[in-house]
């Protein structure tokens, strides 16, 4: 097999890594630049919507496409639950004691998840049962392009909502002046509940792609989660774009250096990576710093 | 003694006599403590020492400076390996040591001066970044143990062994005594008021001739090196230590300890310590219910009381003192 089939392939299994975490960071971008909290408790939120998938599918025979369809359903109500009844009314408003308070839900989410479905593996089946193709000398597993278009067609259309529904107009006021959006008559609550319940949905959309690529237990969303923080961080905290752009260089990257460098220091590479983009550009790619006044 | 008044009221180390009576009888018990109970629970307390030290140099960074940290596991990481191989290659017990606060506090320089430019979010998932490839690090590094780690001695020091859970005790207590010590009087000398300057308005502060640079670096390293001691001394304590014991849960827990027992506050942090310690000891016993009662405990704390348990003291003592008003 020559260098250049190599290459591909790793750039194809890459970018669906990547698409994974690109998911994961937008869901922790649109709800930070809207509400100001660094949700930990992403991973478990998507784990209990995968979670839910899976008794579906398995438990109740409810065919594929239903299934996950009513997993992201629940994982909106959820996330609009987590918003009225924990964030909402929060004595400790400060960015840190929320960002604690989604510590603490990631910990009972967890908890809980392990309880009612166990800390066992449990295989989830795919979407298409897997096959190897090959092009010429270059072989590419099915599953891993499915990941990759699948993150991109999300990713299209939360593009689509944030730009030309009414909810995403509202959505994007929000996240710039929470207090003016509220004075032009915007009903923040709602806009706010609308982004929790979004951020759900992406939190389970990338641990529904992620989990046929592993097995799924209530601990399988902490390494994308992490990933997906640093290609959050990586792109910028406030910018879409860039959370996508820090997912896909973040998931190319990382199987690069894992092909090409050493397997050990891939698991550690993605934090190496961080702190020298934040060194040089402290608010990420594209990110843009908090104008503060005094 | 209700509010402080004058300026000699903030550089008072213990106020007023009632205050003397608790820290004295608080001395006495811990002194006592290893006579009045069994042997798991005089380990207990000695772990409740050393992440009382974690704790306490947690709220230097994170209550009086306000810079988050989420991998403070892998500064107590950097000190329990430095020291255990120190001590392997006959290193005596006070130098290495000494070794592994140096190493630590290098560590904290490291991550400190690039922490400058960096806020919120950006710094919190730096560090998290830090601590999470610390632990990668030590397991890949096959000089260590990698993922099966590394035995650690109790130390022989001055002829007297302290092999011993009650002898560790002792030597625990007196190292951490003195630490906090040395927190309670950074924290009330100019140091401590240039940190809370920096927290609380870091323009402000710095046109009142506050380096910003210098303090908010020395908070890092101050930080580091404490953890790095409390790492030292926890490596004998539990005689094993792998890469997996300093896992991004202990980090979660020790910010965890600061926040529940009041932020910036270096007694709410004792008290932190001593509930989280506390609560996962006493949830140990039930395995799978720990990780929900844990979560929801924290959720509870945050939702109901933002000052934390020594905040929440604090009103009770108020409302007393000054009642009926």
């Amino acid at each position: 097999m020559g260098g250049l089939d190599t290459l591909v392939q790793s750039l194809v299994s890459g970018a669906s890594f990547g698409s994974v975490y690109a998911l994961v960071a937008l869901g922790l971008v649109l709800l930070y630049r809207t509400t100001r909290i660094l949700n930990f408790a992403h991973g478990d939120l998507g784990v209990t919507g995968t979670f839910i998938a899976y008794t579906l599918l398995t438990q109740l025979r409810i065919p594929f496409g239903l299934s996950f369809l009513l997993a992201l359903v629940a994982a909106a109500i959820i996330g609009i639950l987590v918003y009225l009844l924990l964030v909402r009314p929060a004595k400790n408003q400060s960015e840190l004691g929320l960002l604690i308070l989604t510590l603490g839900l990631a910990l009972a989410l967890g908890g809980l998840d392990a309880l009612f479905f166990g800390n066992d593996n449990k295989i989830v089946p795919t979407l298409v049962t897997d096959r190897i193709l090959r092009f010429g000398g270059v072989s590419l597993s099915l599953v891993s392009i499915v990941t990759a278009l699948l993150g991109v067609v999300l990713m299209v259309a939360l593009w689509a909502l944030l730009t030309y529904t009414k909810l995403g107009v509202a959505m994007r006021a929000v996240a710039q002046r929470e207090d003016v959006a509220e004075a032009m008559g915007l009903p923040v609550r709602t806009v706010l509940m609308a982004t929790w319940a979004a951020a759900a949905v992406l939190a389970t959309a990338a641990a529904l792609l992620f989990a046929p690529t592993t097995l799924l237990n209530p601990t399988m969303m902490l390494d994308p989660l992490s990933k997906g923080f640093v290609a959050a961080v990586i792109g910028g905290m406030n910018s879409l774009p860039g959370a996508v752009l820090g997912g896909y260089m973040l998931g190319i990257l990382e199987l690069l250096v894992g092909v090409y460098v050493s397997l050990e220091f891939k698991a550690s590479f993605a934090f190496l990576v961080v702190i020298l983009v934040l060194v040089l550009k402290p608010h990420g790619l594209l990110g843009r710093p908090d104008v503060k006044r005094v | 003694m209700l509010f402080r008044e004058r300026y000699e009221n903030d550089l008072w180390l213990i106020r007023g006599s009632q205050a003397w009576v608790v820290a004295g009888l608080a001395g006495a018990l811990l002194l006592a403590l290893p006579f009045l109970v069994k042997g798991y629970l005089i380990y207990n307390f000695t772990l409740f020492f050393v992440y009382a030290l974690v704790a306490l140099s947690l709220t230097v960074l994170v209550g009086l400076t306000g810079q988050v940290s989420l991998g403070h596991a892998g500064f107590l990481a950097a000190g329990a390996y430095v020291h255990a191989v120190l001590t392997q290659h006959d290193w005596p017990f006070l130098l290495a040591l000494l070794a592994a606060m140096a190493v630590s506090a290098v560590l904290g320089v490291i991550i400190g001066v690039p922490s400058l430019r960096l806020e919120g979010p950006y710094l919190a998932i730096a560090t998290l970044g830090f601590g999470l490839a610390i632990q990668q690090i030590l397991n890949n590094w096959a000089f260590v143990g990698a993922s099966t780690g590394t035995i650690v001695d109790r130390p022989v020091l001055l002829g007297i062994d302290f092999y011993g859970d009650r002898a560790y005790y002792y030597l625990v207590l007196l190292l951490a005594g003195v630490v906090t010590w040395m927190l309670f009087n950074i924290e009330r000398s100019h140091v401590g008021r240039a940190f809370r300057a920096t927290r609380d308005a870091d323009l402000a502060a710095q046109m009142s001739g506050i380096g910003l640079a210098r303090y908010k670096t020395l908070a890092f390293v101050i930080s580091a090196t404490v953890a790095g001691l409390a790492g030292a001394l926890y490596g004998p304590l539990v005689g094993y230590i792998t890469p997996e014991s300093f896992n991004l849960m202990l980090s979660i827990k020790f910010l965890l300890m600061t926040l529940v027992g009041g932020l910036g506050f270096l007694p709410g942090a004792l008290l932190g310590a001593g509930f989280i310690t506390g609560l996962d000891v006493y949830l140990s016993t039930f395995r799978a219910w720990s990780q929900l009662v844990f979560g929801a405990v924290v959720i509870a704390i945050m939702m109901l009381e933002p000052a934390g348990l020594y905040g929440r003291w604090l009103k009770i003592r108020r409302f007393w003192k000054s009642w009926p008003l």
